[in-house]
């Protein structure tokens, strides 16, 4: 994976500053990610499969935040795509979304454990 | 001195922890809330200096929260400061006009969250100071005031009083007696300006102000 497809991952840069370079923090909320994203997937999922734009809007939200906090970008842009079908009660298009969302996070996840492992 | 306390509420764990352990290392004391029907309770029971509030649950709203906060405590004695992941302008005007004193935009820049967080409790002590100098002004007004009124009387009574003694005639002392009763007037005044919500003030001399006694 070259550098610039790394960046679109998350921003790590912006990620430290905003958590003042420190480690300890950054490590933190790396673990408090691992640990609770696959929840917040799951009600995602949940939401399109019982077609329920207001659990879809309200999981695709809370992951959104989780997604700014990290600064990962591709992340940000698809759980808002996602959070705003829920708000217009529009899911046509969700289940798509929602896989490139499931292909992405491994690799997110990656990022995040490389990070953990160089602090 | 002791820390400011803080409370988080938001349901995204993620940004509450880095939130929470950020501002614990820039001197606050923290308290996280994953449930915004929780918060109001919450606050009933313990004190804190400001809410950082999310604008989103998934059984309320962070607007009706702040609707509820807002019904028990004024923006000068709880400042809530919205975090939120809305940047349209009429979310923000919406949140602001419906009682809270800042908002921040998710990501939350540590930085950023402790200057805000700093200002608003800035001030919270400025408003606090205010109301003290004006409980201290009102104070010594009263005691400037009383102090005048109840000398006069005392004045005229005890020297009828003296005038009875070397020559003891029935209206020297029922004299005594009206300025007695003006002192008792003067405490029955006192106690209905302690139940008085607004208090005017007139100078009384240089550098000395008295309450305006009707």
């Amino acid at each position: 994976m070259t550098q610039s497809q790394k960046s679109k991952i998350m921003d790590k840069s912006k990620f430290f500053e905003g958590l003042d370079n420190d480690m300890d923090i950054v490590n933190a909320v790396v673990e408090a990610f691992i640990e609770s994203h696959e929840q917040v997937l799951a009600d995602i999922n949940q939401a399109i499969s019982e077609k329920n734009p207001k659990k879809l809007e309200h999981s695709a939200h809370t992951l959104k935040g989780s997604m700014k906090a990290l600064y990962a970008n591709q992340g940000i842009i698809m759980t808002e795509k996602l959070e705003q079908m829920g708000r217009s009660h529009t899911l046509e298009g969700a289940k798509q979304i929602f896989s490139q969302l499931q292909a992405y996070l491994p690799v997110l996840l990656e990022e995040l454990q490389q990070l953990e492992k160089a602090a | 001195m002791t820390k400011p306390k803080i409370l988080i509420v938001d349901d995204d764990e993620v940004l509450s922890l880095a939130l929470s352990l950020g501002l614990k290392k820039k001197n606050f004391c923290t308290q996280v809330l994953t449930d915004g029907l929780q918060c109001l309770d919450f606050l009933t029971k313990e004190n804190f200096d400001l809410v950082l509030l999310d604008i989103m649950f998934p059984n309320i709203s962070g607007e009706n929260v702040l609707l509820n906060i807002r019904k028990h405590f004024s923006p000068i004695e709880l400042p809530v400061i919205m975090v939120t992941s809305k940047e349209e302008p009429k979310d923000i005007i919406a949140c602001l006009s419906k009682g809270a004193n800042d908002y921040l935009i998710k990501p939350v820049h540590l930085d950023i969250a402790s200057a805000r967080i700093n200002t608003q409790l800035e001030l919270l002590k400025l408003n606090k100071d205010n109301i003290r100098k004006s409980e201290l002004e009102a104070i010594k007004a009263m005691v400037v005031t009383y102090n005048h009124e109840i000398n006069n009387p005392l004045a005229i009574a005890l020297g009828h009083l003296e005038e009875f003694q070397i020559d003891p005639k029935p209206d020297t002392l029922e004299r005594v007696h009206g300025a007695l009763l003006r002192i008792g007037d003067i405490t029955q005044k006192i106690r209905e300006v302690t139940k008085e919500e607004d208090i005017s003030f007139a100078h009384y001399s240089k550098g000395t102000k008295m309450i305006k006694v009707r």
